[in-house]
């Protein structure tokens, strides 16, 4: 009979992920897209992802267009040229483009001019057409030939350029680099996009290395190589402090049961155990992102808890149905505890945390089942004799508890304090600090590419193409014309569609005047033939790829050195200033914020619990070992880790509420009777080693924020063990009384 | 037959003579302490209205401020293109290369010249000769065919640019002189000209 329950149950365990591997596709389930930590609300007012995603910048000193060439041959990267815009004018200017682009240029005038009531105005602007046509035909060194005259009537490219001057410190060269000059290098700049599926990062990297390419000192950048590395550390350090946490774990396992059974039956139910947690969370949001996947792997240390509890009982000699009746309460209020904990994140609007919450749900629900309906029935010797724990109780037990809470209140006030006045560290470039070479190459090009005089970005937000460069052309109204000099609006060069119809009009309605101009030198030029003129899709224009015009946005340049046009940007409520360090940085610290809130909540609800449970001894066994430990872990982030503490130092608290919490259950429920007390001792302290041999070992991490996640847990579970073990139950009390 | 001869021997010394790039271009008269005065005549033939614009006035080069073309006829305007800015214009924007170019011409100066434009010489002795300036860069020689160059006495006499359309643009320089340069001269003579450097 139990064959059967446990089959069954082991199927209906292991439908979810099946359910969401036939469901969704295999190849896009666990995600890497930093988009997805972003609180829902702002996702839609960032930038969108296709817009940079898959942009990547490359640079190099010597030979480009080899460099070029080869880049160009590698499968999946679409290699841009160099932004045409010159290429572009001069085709426009010597007629050498289809003639439809017409409509994309305005005939150049003073905003005001035509619909001003003010005379002067449009007199001003009937001066200024004709001293441009006066330069044009009499000055030598103006360059205009006749073929610009007859295509371009108004001059109006050349004064388009003239206007809109892009950063100066570029050029282009005969190769059709763009060149730009910085720390004593003079770099080709060249611009690519990878083709989504076809190629990744990492082919990226393994093929530049095979390409030997070092000696042209090639540099290159991009969101998605960010994005790659870090799920590629996530991946290594699974990887790697995986396999020596379980080394360890398997050894004290075999050292403790001294049976092979149990660690393959343990290593089993927390592979199911986690499997069933993706499968849910899969089903639920129809993927996984890659720091759901690493942070909730960290739930193993709560579910081999339960592991040990149960193989303790079952390897002391106690009977499968009398492990369960005296498991069933306490890890049953564990698990409802822990899950209480870990489903309050899913009140936040970080996805990555309500994913976080479910897979935290599901996993530990999935192992206790598994452990209450399947391990108890797994034969074993009696092998655990508790004697280790019980010396250990015995030292433990001429311990002063005033002394403990003496202690447990100083730790307590200390971590408060310094969480208090040591300055958080939510800066995203932090966490990233030890992975050296990707940043150093992001560093020497935003350095390049934005010279001495740095570019600020904005991003103006549209529900379509045509509507941002819509919004784009409102606010080029509202510079002068010394500032226009210093911004870059993709609008000048690619107009909407409605201003096209405006171009157009414009045109006809200033052909007379044109036309008087230029036979006042005794010239009759053909007027183009405007009335049939079309106008064009912006996505069709020549530019548009070279340009960042998204479907949902596009983004503007203006130089930082400019505080005057930079404080007007700043006032306009179309343009949203881009900063995607600070973005990140800021959306870090609202996770640290809203953690930290709903940690205080988890705190709260436990302890309520806890006192209503075991009364006021609950102070010492779980307010007082708990507080101190998510104390101690900060305080050691403070004195060990260097003062780095961001949102990942909440989370490592959620951590130690979590196991603290059951330490704490089993340790009240069980060692109140010294029969059992030096079982229980033993139970727990090898619990707590598994754990910090897991996840103590992340302090080893390379990643900077993963290194101080594991400093925070190793610290933290070991400063609340020791506290629960130093306090004593009410009738150990009496017991010292009398 | 007498004719002939003549074409025959003008051919043959124009044979003799030419030099193709860099080896031996004629040689200008001017330097960092005097002032190049010359009087003009431009006429510009726009092929694609069929009409001819002409214009006159004078233009003074230095080495060290640059060069002033204040024209007279029919209209009253000057221009004024400064050294410091001339390499930039060269390497800036292919419709820069005239004016970039047509300065270092000017100036004397052929080394960035030869990097776009086969240069070949055909000179009657080191002062005296013609230039022609074919275009090697692709987009360029879309518009122009051919800038061709005179030089008399160590000065240039006249400038022709054949456009492909058929336009030209052709510059006779008369009463050409070298005058000592005193300081800020030229500036003076250009008061209220525009800076052309940007009209590219």
């Amino acid at each position: 009979m139990p064959r059967i329950r446990i089959t069954a149950i082991l199927l209906i365990l292991i439908a979810p992920l099946l359910t969401a591997l036939l469901v969704n596709n295999t190849s896009d389930i666990v995600s890497s897209d930093l988009k997805d930590l972003m609180p829902e609300h702002e996702k839609n007012e960032s930038v969108p992802a296709d817009l940079i995603k898959s942009k990547v910048i490359l640079a190099s000193e010597k030979n480009p267009e080899i460099l070029k060439k080869e880049l160009e041959a590698i499968p999946g990267l679409t290699i841009f040229s160099s932004p045409d815009l010159k290429e572009f004018t001069f085709r426009y200017r010597f007629n050498l483009l289809e003639p439809s682009w017409k409509a994309g240029i305005p005939s150049v005038k003073h905003p005001e001019a035509d619909e001003s009531e003010d005379k002067s105005v449009n007199s001003q602007e009937l001066k200024n057409l004709e001293s441009r046509i006066t330069d044009a035909l009499f000055n030598p060194f103006a360059s205009v030939t006749d073929l610009e005259i007859s295509s371009d009537p108004f001059l109006a490219m050349r004064e388009l350029i003239n206007q809109y001057t892009i950063d100066p410190s570029y050029r282009t060269d005969e190769k059709g680099c763009i060149r730009t000059g910085g720390r004593g290098k003079d770099l080709c700049i060249i611009t690519g996009e990878f083709v989504p599926g076809k190629i990744s990062p990492s082919d990226f990297h393994r093929i530049i290395r095979e390409l030997k390419l070092n000696d042209r000192s090639l540099v290159y950048t991009g969101e998605i190589f960010f994005a790659d590395q870090a799920a590629e550390s996530s991946r290594s350090d699974m990887l790697h402090i995986g396999i020596v946490s379980t080394v360890l774990c398997s050894i004290l396992f075999i050292l403790v049961f001294k049976s092979l059974l149990i660690l393959l039956a343990t290593v089993c139910s927390l592979c199911l155990a986690i499997a069933v947690g993706t499968g849910t969370v899969i089903l639920i949001f129809g993927e996984i992102h890659i720091i759901t996947l690493a942070l909730g792997s960290c739930l193993i240390g709560i579910c081999t808890d339960y592991n040990l509890h149960m193989f303790m009982k079952r390897t002391a000699g106690s009977s499968p149905e009398a492990s369960r009746s005296q498991l069933r309460k306490p890890l049953l209020f564990s698990l409802i505890s822990s899950a209480s904990a870990y489903l309050i994140m899913s009140a936040t609007d970080l996805c990555v945390l309500r994913q976080l919450a479910v897979m935290a749900s599901a996993t530990l629900a999935a192992t206790y089942i598994i452990v209450m309906h399947v391990l108890p029935y797994i034969s074993v010797k009696n092998t655990a004799t508790g004697h280790a724990g019980e010396k250990i109780a015995g030292l433990l037990k001429y311990a002063d508890p005033r002394l403990c809470t003496v202690l447990c209140t100083a730790i307590i006030t200390a971590g408060a304090t310094l969480y208090i006045y040591v300055p958080c560290d939510d800066d995203v470039g932090r966490m990233q600090e030890k992975n050296g070479n990707l940043a150093e190459m992001n560093r020497t090009l935003e350095s390049l590419l934005n010279g001495s005089g740095a570019g600020t970005w904005y991003f103006l937000n549209a529900d379509s193409t045509e509507t941002a460069l819509r919004k784009c052309e409102d606010i080029a109204n509202l510079f002068e014309p010394r500032e226009r000099k210093k911004i870059m609006l993709p609008c000048s060069f690619i107009p909407s569609e409605k201003k096209q119809k405006e171009n157009i009009a414009d045109y006809q309605r200033r052909a007379g005047d044109l036309r008087d101009i230029y036979q006042k030198f005794g010239i009759d030029i053909p007027m183009p033939d405007l009335g049939s003129q079309k106008t064009f899709k912006p996505y069709e224009h020549p530019l548009f790829r070279q340009l960042p015009i998204g479907d949902r946005g596009l983004l503007i340049r203006a130089a930082a050195d400019d505080q005057k046009l930079i404080s007007k940007l700043d006032s306009m409520e179309q343009a949203v200033r881009l900063d995607r360090r600070a973005e990140w940085s800021s959306i870090f610290r609202s996770y640290r914020i809203q953690l930290s809130g709903l940690l205080a909540i988890s705190f709260f609800i436990m302890s309520l619990y806890m006192f209503i449970k075991a009364g006021r001894s609950a102070l010492s066994f779980f307010v007082l070992p708990a507080g101190a430990g998510i104390a101690s872990g900060i305080a050691a982030n403070v004195l060990i880790g260097g003062g780095y503490m961001n949102m990942f130092t909440i989370m490592a608290g959620f951590m130690i509420l979590g196991l603290g919490t059951d330490y704490s259950i089993f340790y009240h429920t069980f060692a109140s009777s010294p029969e059992n007390k030096g079982r229980t001792v033993q139970t727990l302290i090898i619990a707590w080693l598994t754990t910090e041999a897991s996840f103590g070992m992340l302090a080893l991490s390379d990643t900077n924020v993963i290194a101080s996640f594991g400093l925070n847990l190793a610290v933290g579970l070991s400063v609340m063990l020791l506290a629960i073990l130093l306090s004593k139950s009410d009738r150990e009390k009496k017991e010292t009384k009398q | 037959m007498k004719k002939n001869k003549t074409v025959a021997l003008i051919l043959a010394s124009v044979l003799c003579t030419a030099v193709f790039a860099q080896v031996d271009p004629v040689s200008l008269k001017i330097d960092d302490s005097h002032v190049l005065l010359a009087d003009f005549t431009m006429d510009r033939y726009l092929a694609q209205s069929a009409r001819n614009i002409s214009s006159q006035g004078s233009v003074s080069v230095t080495t060290v401020h640059g060069i002033c073309w204040n024209v007279t006829h029919p209209v009253k305007k000057s221009w004024y293109i400064q050294s410091s800015k001339e390499n930039q214009q060269i390497s800036d924007t292919p419709m820069s290369f005239i004016t970039g170019y047509f300065t270092q011409l000017i100036r004397g100066n052929y080394t960035d010249v030869e990097k776009s434009f086969r240069i070949a010489v055909t000179k009657k002795d080191d002062e005296n000769g013609k230039m022609f300036l074919h275009p090697r860069d692709e987009n360029l020689s879309k518009i122009i065919t051919l800038i061709s160059i005179k030089i008399e006495s160590g000065f240039i006499s006249s400038l022709r640019i054949v456009e492909k359309t058929g336009g030209s643009t052709f510059i006779t320089f008369f009463n050409t002189r070298l005058e000592d340069f005193p300081e800020g001269t030229l500036s003076l003579s250009c008061n209220g000209a525009h800076d052309s450097d940007r009209k590219d």
